[in-house]
């Protein structure tokens, strides 16, 4: 009853606890139904088999998605025909995929990123895609097109394979996306196959057909329903990692400012209603019931928020699901389907977050003593409370120690301290700012001091006198600000440091590179130039990102080494793509956190066990070797360094805008709380001014200013934390990549966060001011 | 728990009281060996000049705070040996408390805030007594309203109703007119008087003004924390306020 009647009293006061769960649990809501949304599908070109026979799935050695080991193509077709003799199955089917892209007026048509287009005439079933024309490839130089290409049954073009390009006759149109070539050419470019599709018979059972697969194949993993989506292309599984990553960081960040703003504003709310609690200790609440009460209020505004959120979340999940599809970053494909259990679950997250975020304010009030019924509530509350002395403190010292590293520590570890120093002098400076803020005052409104009217005099006292408030009101702004300027600081010198040194160490020097294609294949390779052939093989049960170099011994990184389990000298056996085995000596262990370098094999190797692997650049090819070449582009280092970050640096953009988006939404909530908390507590302030003849633009003039005050410092705090651990971070990265390297401010964005926040902080002053006067004047 | 009841004559009784705040250099010593009973069934009044130990004297005794040294017993119950929560079911049970102001949860209604109590104890309030208590008081028609709505003496008011719900063994009120107009300082007087009277409930009551101390049985004047003065007699005779003050005075003056 206390409880919901203390909510129902001070809903002015919890209401920014109120915005900001309904806030975290619609991204939490949102996140989780995006998520739930995009799991692993079963590919549609398999769908039409009820039961999928395939090899293991090995995780990643580096921890990024799975690989399914492939059988050696005679094994495979042998164990389809074992297969095909089970009861109910009407065909065993092996499937082959394999790079494989039609030319179309010149230039290559179908998905650029996708590599597995190719497959035997005889997967089309797998998938029930018909045929709609002309017959089903069964030669070389057959080929049967997607109808939706636009090409005509009997039409002359080239087929671009990992060989090159050849002609080929367009015999047959199919009903459904991909390249279908005999089975013969097929098994040639994928002699491995890591997936036999049963088709059954019409009515039988897939769970009985699966039954006795699995005893016919042992060592096989057999997948009917649900289960069936472990075959999803690797490029599907690479997008929803990306995008699971934005979803994860939206998701922390929406719990912990959560907790914090809920934190700060029941702390402040118990601070304010010491006597109102010395009341009800003195007619007899005991100190757990004090507790109960705030908590109970607590899981109110929670449960409240919570369903609010759910609701703004659920309404939000669609939307946002385009976007990430949009932004690259979900299958095409993704359908946000509407679930109970996700938005249940982010209620849940909500309604913990106020309980936690409540737990330290409960505590204290049940320490209020009867007593305090008697006495005045205590005006100003200690600004400075020992925790926040212990955390600032320790922020303070780590963030120093830190960015001492950074002028120490080696090139690499170098942008990591700077980057950690940044984040712990920001939350040091948002800590200690009732410390900070009353000097930075005084020195600001100095000038002022002189000053005829009586506003600069009001301002300046008003914001030195209510440490808390100003604190208050700064610490959000020190911290997005800060935040702000430290992610779009980071991404935008990184974003020019890194091309630049990719661009110096190859200056001088042509790159072919695909052109809406996934890779180049064997013919740009043939005219010379350093190219790595990318592939995959298995051992010890993981999959290994293999690449292939001209000639170097067999290395492999530290970090695979150790998850196989070998050292230099070692031998360890292989399976490469096409199902067969090796044994590599190890020759050489690279250390951990260079790029492509898990394996690395003599590339005739990887060429003799993967006809299919393409390469993603050559580098230093004669350009007019390549001319005419369809689906091959030959850029200068420049250009080359530039492409080649791009897809890295849009997306570091785009994860660092939407978290600052974010912090500055939450830094609004968490401003317009302060003003709506602290109201009360100006009434007689604003009624001794009325008093004093004070008019009321005068009165919202001051309040103005007073709060521009206050986010300028904030502004300035967070931007001066930030700057120097970003210098030391462009003094590390200039000499990781080897050329002058200048910090990069990003002004447009630093200034969009401090007005943001200076617009929001002033309306809900205004605001609150007005309010308070009206009230007055009633 | 339990609190065995023992037939007592005395509501509350301090034997050796003594309360010295802070520590150090400068102890301030607001109770000094004090021994005083406040009979069962009795309206005493306290008075003294500011800093006179009255104040101390009703935390202490409502153990909303823990002498130095001494006992306080409430219905027989020794307070120095309970533990805060135990004193705080104690309070709950057999205190009722009236302050000057701010006696009432501002988001609660009339009714609720005198139901408060009993709530507090895990028992579902009888609407009856609820309704009989704010009765007593001439306020069952603003058992909905909230305190904002209520004028300063209604208020009072209401903290009496809910001060005497728990039949509690003695009533302590701090300055209970000392916000209040002439009118309605003498209803709230009048309430007091009549639990006495009518219900045989003890009330303390600290007060500097000399008319409020009129309408009690016995009136102690404290000074430097001892009892300096005390007055028997009739409450309300006519010349009573008058004659207390003059006591006040000459206390004042010495």
């Amino acid at each position: 009853m206390i409880a919901l009647a203390a909510v129902r009293g001070r809903a002015a006061s919890l209401a920014g606890t109120f915005a900001g769960l309904t806030l975290g649990v619609a991204l939490i809501a949102m996140t989780l139904l995006v998520h739930v949304s995009a799991m692993p599908r079963t590919p549609q070109r398999l769908a039409a088999a009820p039961v999928l026979v395939h090899g293991p799935v090995a995780p990643d050695a580096a921890g990024v998605g799975s690989g399914v080991r492939p059988w050696a193509g005679p094994d495979a077709v042998a164990l389809a025909q074992r297969l095909a003799g089970l009861p109910e199955v009407a065909a065993a089917v092996p499937d082959r995929s394999f790079y494989a892209q039609l030319v179309v007026d010149g230039a290559p048509v179908g998905d650029p990123a996708d590599a597995a287009a190719g497959h035997g005439w005889s997967s089309a079933a797998l998938g029930a895609y018909p045929l709609v024309g002309g017959v089903a490839p069964d030669a070389d130089g057959e080929v049967a097109a997607d109808a939706a290409t636009g090409l005509a049954v009997g039409a002359r073009t080239t087929l671009l394979t990992a060989r090159g390009p050849a002609e080929v006759t367009v015999t047959g149109l199919v009903g459904g996306p991909g390249v279908y070539l005999s089975e013969d050419a097929a098994a040639r470019l994928s002699p491995g196959v890591p997936v036999i599709g049963l088709l059954l018979r019409p009515g039988a059972d897939p769970a009985a057909v699966a039954v006795a697969a699995r005893e016919a194949a042992p060592g096989a993993v057999v997948a009917t329903g649900e289960q069936r989506a472990a075959l999803e292309p690797v490029q599907q599984a690479k997008t929803r990692w990306l995008g699971t990553q934005l979803l994860i960081a939206m998701a922390s960040l929406a719990v912990f400012v959560t907790v914090f703003v809920v934190a700060s504003t029941f702390a402040l709310n118990v601070a304010q209603r010491r006597r109102e609690l010395g009341l009800l200790r003195t007619v007899g609440a005991t100190p757990r019931q004090i507790r109960r009460i705030v908590l109970g209020e607590a899981l109110l505004v929670g449960a409240a928020g919570g369903i609010a959120g759910a609701l703004l979340g659920t309404a939000a999940a669609g939307p946002a699901g385009r976007l990430l599809v949009r932004w690259g970053l979900a299958d095409p494909g993704l359908e946000v389907r509407l679930q109970l259990l996700p938005v249940l679950a982010a209620v849940a997250v909500g309604v913990g977050v106020a309980l936690v975020g409540a737990y330290a304010a409960g505590r204290r009030a049940a320490k209020v003593p009867p007593m305090a019924a008697l006495r005045d509530a205590a005006v100003e509350a200690r600004a400075m409370g020992p925790g926040r002395w212990l955390l600032g403190g320790g922020a303070f010292v780590l963030g120093g120690f830190l960015a001492a590293r950074t002028a120490t520590a080696a090139a690499d570890e170098r942008v990591n301290a700077a980057l950690f120093a940044a984040m712990a002098l920001t939350a040091a400076a948002a800590l200690l700012a009732p410390v900070l803020l009353p000097p930075l005052v005084r020195l600001v409104s100095w000038p002022l001091r002189a000053a005829r009217g009586a506003g600069p005099m009001l301002v300046r006292a008003e914001s030195l006198t209510a440490a808390r408030r100003t604190a208050a009101t700064a610490a959000p702004v020190i911290a997005t600000v800060g935040f702000a300027v430290l992610l779009s600081g980071m991404v935008s010198t990184m974003r020019e440091a890194y091309p630049a040194g990719q661009a110096a160490k190859l200056a001088g020097i042509t790159v072919a590179v695909p052109d809406r294609t996934p890779g180049l294949t064997d013919a740009a390779l043939a005219a010379g130039g350093r190219a790595v052939l990318p592939s995959r093989v298995y051992a010890e049960g993981l999959s290994i990102a293999a690449f292939g170099t001209a000639t170097g011994p067999v290395s492999v990184a530290a970090g695979v080494a150790d998850a196989l389990g070998v050292r230099i000298g070692d031998t360890v056996t292989v399976v490469f793509a096409d199902g067969l085995t090796e044994r590599l000596t190890i020759a050489r262990v690279t250390p951990d956190g260079q790029v492509d370098d898990d394996l690395i094999l003599p590339r005739d190797l990887v060429r003799r066990h993967d006809p299919s692997a393409l390469a993603a650049a050559v580098v230093g090819v004669d350009a007019a070797a390549l001319a005419g070449l369809p689906g091959v582009e030959v850029l200068d280092a420049k250009a080359y360094a530039d492409r080649e970050s791009g897809e890295d640096s849009r997306l570091l953009w785009l994860f660092a805008t939407v978290l600052i988006a974010l912090s500055v939404g939450y830094t609004g909530i968490a401003v317009v709380n302060t003003m709506a908390m602290s109201a009360e507590g100006r009434r007689p302030d604003l009624a001794v001014l009325r008093g004093a003849g004070t008019t009321p633009r005068q009165a919202l003039r001051h309040a103005a200013a007073e709060v521009l005050l206050v986010v300028a410092l904030g502004a300035g705090l967070g931007l001066a934390v930030t700057v120097l651990p970003l210098l030391g971070m462009a003094a590390g990265l200039e000499e990781e990549v080897g050329v002058p390297v200048a910090l990069r401010l990003h002004w447009p964005v630093t200034a969009a966060t401090v007005l943001a926040t200076a617009v929001v902080a002033v309306v809900a002053s205004l605001t609150v001011t007005r309010r308070a006067w009206r009230h007055q004047a009633r | 728990m339990t609190i065995t009841h023992s037939p007592v004559a005395e509501a509350v009784g301090l034997v050796g009281a003594r309360k010295v705040y802070g520590t150090g250099a400068q102890p301030v010593t607001a109770l000094d060996d004090l021994t005083l009973a406040f009979p069962t069934g009795t309206f005493t009044a306290v008075m003294g000049p500011s800093g006179s130990g009255k104040s101390t004297l009703l935390q202490c005794a409502a153990g909303l705070d823990r002498l130095t040294a001494g006992t306080v017993r409430v219905g027989g119950v020794d307070l120095g040996g309970l533990s805060e929560h135990r004193r705080t079911v104690l309070r709950r049970e057999r205190i009722g408390f009236v302050f000057q102001a701010f006696n009432l949860v501002a988001s609660l209604t009339a009714a609720q805030n005198v139901e408060l109590p009993l709530r507090l104890a895990g028992r579902r309030p009888a609407a009856a007594a609820v309704r009989a208590a704010l009765a007593e008081v001439g306020l069952a028609d603003r058992a909905a309203h909230r305190p904002s709505e209520l004028s300063g003496g209604q208020q009072q008011r209401v903290a009496i109703a809910r001060a005497l719900v728990t039949r509690p063994d003695v009533v302590f009120a701090d300055e209970p007119t000392g916000a209040l107009d002439t009118a309605a300082s003498r209803e709230v007087l009048g309430l007091l008087r009549t639990a006495v009277d009518g219900h045989g409930r003890t009330v303390v009551m600290v007060t500097h003004d000399p008319v409020a101390a009129s309408y009690a049985d016995e009136v102690v004047f404290l000074r430097d924390g001892q009892v300096a003065d005390r007055l028997g007699g009739a409450a309300r005779v006519p010349g009573r306020a008058e004659q207390i003050a003059g006591l006040m005075a000459r206390m004042e003056q010495r």
